[in-house]
């Protein structure tokens, strides 16, 4: 199996992430909607008002769904923001990851480039991490820091090798 | 002798010769040097030169 280059595993990987960056925009828009409708079942009409009683009713046997419905809206209305933090953090993940991948497929491994993206997606995970409290993820990030620094070694003795005549 | 031709009787390509040429290498095989001093029937001595004054670039 290839790794680097056309028609490779980093190619379909690269294919992967670009999906799943239109995905996660869909999916964003589709749950935001959703949450919307839950919260605020009269701004659409009778419509909406079904939708949201179908919610609510497929939620009513799940008890962290009752008390989360339970608490004030004003508190309910920051899950708006917070999944629109989780999913901005979630596209730049992809998008860094997607032109990682894009360097690999062109056969541009050991370059300061895919230094600085590994450091600046390593970055966003250690963000991605704390917002969600997942700290599995920081584990990620300290590894991804690490190859950072492989990379930055790698470049340089690349670069070097390209330079000897 | 043009460039091409040089690149060619040394058995490195062009860009390698241009490297060479505007300093941006940072090696030189000894096997090139060789060639290069075949070819300008010259001695190594006459290609390169310390001077204390330029920075060694990083």
């Amino acid at each position: 199996m290839r790794y680097f280059g056309q028609n490779s595993l980093s190619t379909w990987i690269h294919r992967v992430l670009k999906g799943s960056w239109y995905l996660v925009i869909v999916g964003y828009v589709g749950l935001s909607l959703l949450l919307a409708i839950a919260f605020f079942p009269n701004l659409g009409g009778p419509v909406t008002q079904q939708i949201s009683q179908q919610i609510c009713a497929s939620g009513q046997q799940d008890p962290e769904w009752q008390t989360f419905m339970a608490t004030p809206l004003v508190c309910k209305a920051f899950v708006f923001p917070y999944l629109a933090l989780i999913t901005f953090l979630l596209l730049k993940i992809l998008k860094q990851s997607e032109s990682l991948f894009d360097n690999f497929r062109r056969n541009a491994i050991f370059t300061k480039d895919n230094a600085t993206n590994l450091s600046k997606l390593s970055k966003w995970v250690i963000g991605f991490s704390l917002v969600t409290f997942n700290f599995s993820a920081l584990l990620m990030s300290l590894i991804l820091l690490l190859l950072c620094e492989i990379f930055k070694n790698g470049s340089a003795l690349q670069e070097e090798h390209d330079l000897t005549v | 002798m043009p460039l091409n031709e040089l690149a060619r009787r040394i058995g490195i390509t062009d860009a390698n010769l241009s490297i060479l040429k505007t300093g941006k290498a940072k090696a030189v095989r000894l096997s090139t040097l060789e060639a290069i001093c075949r070819e300008l029937n010259c001695q190594p001595g006459d290609l390169l030169e310390f001077d204390p004054n330029t920075p060694l670039s990083q």
